[in-house]
């Protein structure tokens, strides 16, 4: 046995599994639609029309990671989406607060003969291990860091509900309403609090809280989501 | 790598080091859009998420979130390494941090590839096929230490150098190649046990 490299069933295993775990073309171009998507859906929240933007708020819960930062963004400042968008990129960067867009042609230089030693590796942050201990806001206008806590608890919300564990999302979510009951983010919360008591077989309960959302904001794509739920339309 | 390899789905993709020669002949800058990179690495960029064990209901929402950082960064990218190289690195990363979230999947889970078993044109008998290599394939990896499973995956099923791979990872260019040995045996061991087991007919 050659160990420098594989035998020719091992090769042919590899080969043959590579072929079946590859995704489709058109998996791709619906992925890239619904990324695009996004990226423009946040940066417009509320004022979201395009088709795109629904296909993306319908597939999954992805849309909420552009949402809630974007939502923040338009209301009180840029700090607390510096602070989601550094969950992936390094801190230090700069980056676009809104990129709906996708960025304009970049030359690829040709690649010079390197060695591994000047080869930059690029380093996305981790997510934070924790998740940030949450107060209560102490005066009526949210600061940076009150929006950073209530952020936390929202992403730890929206963890939860994607990890099929809809009674802790639906704790979470409901631990935002009474800690912030004024938020901005309240329609975005109410979104997890919706999907979390469909998945727990709640519909009744469900239902009520959709019709206040959709008649708080009928034309959000938070309020198009929501089609694909136990509420449906 | 100055230009966006011709990528065919399912097919292997030149190696590393094919990369960079191609790189070197085709001397002058090319322009390329995100969407041409999104398309020519998507493929890569699932693939490597699905082998590294993210499940299924979680792919689509790592695979996003790795093209965001793309999407966020492309323009500070200088060229320092290939193109795809800069993307595994972020890629690691990310499936890293995807790893590491309380409740995420653990080794060994059911990954679901239904959708890619049953595509259009795939027989019963090849999808049954595929399913048993896939199937095989995770028990394998599943037997690696988390470097071996890397390097495996980036050597063997993505076809990147060890050059590159170091880069990607960060790590030293002798501990990937002592790891890909390693894996390597790792592998023929295993496949070597499964088709035994199968002439004797174990289940």
């Amino acid at each position: 046995m050659n160990d420098d490299e594989l035998d020719p069933d091992a090769r042919a295993l590899v080969d043959l599994a590579r072929g079946a775990r590859s995704p489709s073309n058109e998996q791709r171009d619906r992925a890239y639609q619904a990324l695009m998507a996004g990226i423009a859906g946040g940066a417009t929240l509320g004022a979201a029309k395009g088709a795109a933007a629904k296909l993306a708020a319908k597939s999954s819960l992805v849309w909420l990671k552009w949402a809630i930062p974007a939502a923040v963004a338009a209301s009180v400042g840029v700090g607390a989406y510096v602070w989601h968008a550094q969950r992936v990129v390094p801190a230090g960067r700069p980056h676009p607060v809104v990129s709906a867009p996708p960025p304009a042609p970049v030359a690829i230089p040709a690649a010079p003969s390197v060695s591994s030693a000047e080869v930059v590796a690029p380093s996305a942050a981790p997510e934070p291990s924790a998740a940030p201990v949450v107060k209560a806001p102490t005066s009526s206008k949210p600061s940076a860091d009150d929006l950073v806590q209530e952020l936390g608890l929202l992403h730890q919300a929206l963890a939860e509900s994607r990890s099929g564990h809809a009674a802790r999302a639906l704790e979470l979510a409901r631990q935002h309403a009474q800690r912030y009951p004024a938020s901005r983010l309240r329609v975005e919360r109410d979104a997890i609090e919706v999907r979390s008591l469909c998945a727990l077989g709640r519909a009744a309960e469900a239902r009520k809280i959709a019709d206040r959302l959709r008649a708080q904001a009928p034309n959000s794509p938070v309020s198009a989501a929501l089609a694909e739920t136990c509420v449906g339309k | 790598m100055a230009s966006l390899p011709t990528q065919t789905e399912g097919a292997p993709e030149p190696t590393g080091a094919e990369h960079e020669a191609a790189a070197l002949l085709v001397a002058p800058p090319r322009t390329v859009s995100f969407r041409e990179i999104h398309d020519a690495y998507y493929g890569f960029v699932w693939r490597y998420a699905a082998n590294r064990g993210v499940p299924r209901m979680a792919i689509d929402d790592v695979v996003q979130e790795v093209f965001v950082v793309v999407h966020h960064r492309l323009s500070s990218f200088e060229g320092r390494s290939s193109l795809k190289t800069w993307i595994a690195g972020i890629a690691y990363n990310v499936v890293r941090g995807y790893g590491r979230k309380p409740g995420n999947r653990s080794a060994g889970d059911p990954l679901g590839d239904d959708e890619q078993l049953l595509a259009p044109g795939v027989t019963p008998a090849e999808a049954l096929e595929r399913k048993a290599a896939l199937e095989l394939l995770d028990r394998l990896l599943d037997k690696m230490t988390d470097i071996q499973r890397e390097v495996f995956i980036l050597n063997e099923i993505e076809q990147l150098s060890s050059v590159e791979i170091a880069a990607a990872l960060g790590v030293n260019e002798n501990t990937v190649r002592t790891r890909l040995l390693a894996a390597r045996k790792v592998f023929n061991a295993g496949v070597a046990r499964a088709h035994a087991g199968e002439r004797r007919g174990d289940p």
